[in-house]
């Protein structure tokens, strides 16, 4: 139940329309959000695609009754139409063995952000004030990260940068090149000649897969392993929660990015880790999770490495956290800040448990997975 | 009471908005926002500000431009 918004005028308090102010995202809705979606994220292209409509029906409407208590999120102004939204994904996770519900915030947008700064505030303010156990986003951009700052989040900076390997430099320019200007892509023949002239040279070797072999990852071993491995965790979700088969389904709708692969790692017979990255032929691979047994991470990252090499690739990135920074520092990657991971809880205690260990809270167990990031929809 | 109010104000936003530049005269009807004084940020902070300095609890509903755009209508809202 929406509260009641007013507007303060000289002679006092006067009611706003019934649905002014900010109010639970509804079907009712959805036209004028994934409007506002397309004109803020993909400059106005496919603002009345039905895909798009669907996308954001599923991932914030038909949701688990379990979490009608922490609806997205819209700001109607007092014309009653739509210029803020904020899309909340609540998930099932343990925080230190304890169940907690982590709500994650994405697409933080409005319609006219510089005109009406009050919008984005009183969204953000409003899902801060809900009762989930933590609040999170793993794609805070440089203002909303100021907002999630001024009200008591906590940024994580280990997990707050893109890494980024190059594979074959001149394809990797000519990769960057065509985010602004696709018709580059074309060129990308051009650059083989001095690739392979730049792979004589140690710095641009090939990377070796070293004794790993690698297989395409169902969502029930995926599932399995993703546990396994975030066993030590302060922060991760309940897995078994989690519809990975889902998950993963719509972690492929990433047409920017390019096809999904899913792979497992092997040692022998033993599974020691996996990754899942997108890529488009002769592209950039955008790395969206990496998870290994303890002590076989800079195993996986080698055979990611070959792997990306081997499919002709020019290069990866994806985001850091503490135990991959710790490896990819002597992996020849660089590292840049795109957007941040922020978290915070009105609980201290929780916050305490937050800042002791590892968290994983990125990925798949995050919001990258999502089609709203990195998908075309026409 | 409202003059208090309103040095509070003053001294609040040249030290978080102006970065301590008291040379800039702003007007109590002059607007923040479109000023480029205060952006969403800047709410949120004024608004902590509020809730820390005066006592008072800020409603939702109450993060409109109409309470909280100048510095006569800030010292009104907090003086009500």
């Amino acid at each position: 139940m929406a509260e009641p918004a007013f507007s303060q005028h000289e002679g006092g308090a006067v009611p706003a329309p019934p649905e002014a102010g900010v109010v639970p995202f509804s079907a009712t809705h959805l036209p004028a959000v994934a409007g506002m979606f397309a004109q803020t994220f993909r400059g106005g292209a496919g603002r009345s695609a039905e895909t798009l409509r669907r996308t954001i029906a599923q991932l914030f409407l038909e949701r688990d009754a379990a979490y009608a208590d922490i609806p997205s999120l819209v700001h109607v102004n007092a014309d009653g139409r739509v210029d803020g939204f904020l899309g909340v994904h609540v998930a099932a996770f343990e925080c230190a063995g304890q169940p907690v519900r982590v709500a994650f915030c994405g697409s933080l947008m409005a319609a006219s952000p510089d005109t009406d700064p009050f919008v984005g505030a009183k969204l953000l303010r409003r899902f801060l004030a809900g009762p989930q156990d933590i609040s999170a986003s793993e794609s805070a951009n440089a203002v909303s990260q100021g907002l999630w700052t001024r009200l008591r989040g906590a940024v994580l900076p280990d997990y707050s940068l893109e890494w980024i390997r190059v594979l074959r430099p001149a394809g990797f320019g000519i990769a960057l090149a065509g985010h602004a200007r696709p018709a580059l892509r074309h060129m990308a023949p051009l650059a083989r000649p001095f690739d392979a002239l730049a792979g004589r040279i140690g710095a641009f070797h090939a990377p070796q897969p070293g004794p790993c072999t690698d297989e395409e990852g169902d969502s029930a071993t995926i599932g399995a392993l993703l546990e396994r491995f975030s066993a030590d965790a302060v922060l991760r979700p309940e897995w078994s929660a989690v519809d990975l088969c889902r998950r993963l389904a719509d972690a492929r709708h990433k047409a920017r990015y390019g096809p999904m692969q899913a792979r497992i790692v092997r040692r022998g017979k033993a599974a020691i880790g996996l990754f899942v990255y997108h890529a488009h032929p002769d592209g950039i691979a955008h790395v969206l999770d990496i998870a290994a047994a303890p002590g076989q991470l800079p195993a996986v990252i080698d055979h990611l490495f070959a792997h990306a090499h081997a499919r002709g690739l020019v290069g990866l990135r994806g985001r850091t956290r503490p135990d991959l920074l710790e490896a990819l520092l002597t992996r020849r990657c660089h590292f840049s800040h795109r957007a941040a991971t922020v978290v915070t809880s009105r609980d201290p205690a929780l916050m305490d448990r937050i800042r002791s260990g590892r968290l994983v809270i990125n990925g798949l167990a995050g919001e990258n997975w999502m089609p709203l990031i990195g998908h075309d929809f026409a | 009471m409202a003059d208090t109010i309103e040095t509070a104000l003053r001294s609040f936003i040249t030290e978080n908005f102006l970065f301590g530049d008291d040379s800039r005269t702003i007007a109590g009807t002059d607007s923040l926002i479109q000023n480029e004084l205060m952006d969403s940020t800047g709410i949120l902070e004024l608004v902590a500000y509020l809730e820390d300095h005066f006592g008072i609890s800020v409603a939702d509903e109450d993060i409109v431009p109409d309470n909280l755009d100048s510095i006569d209508r800030i010292t009104a809202y907090v003086a009500r």
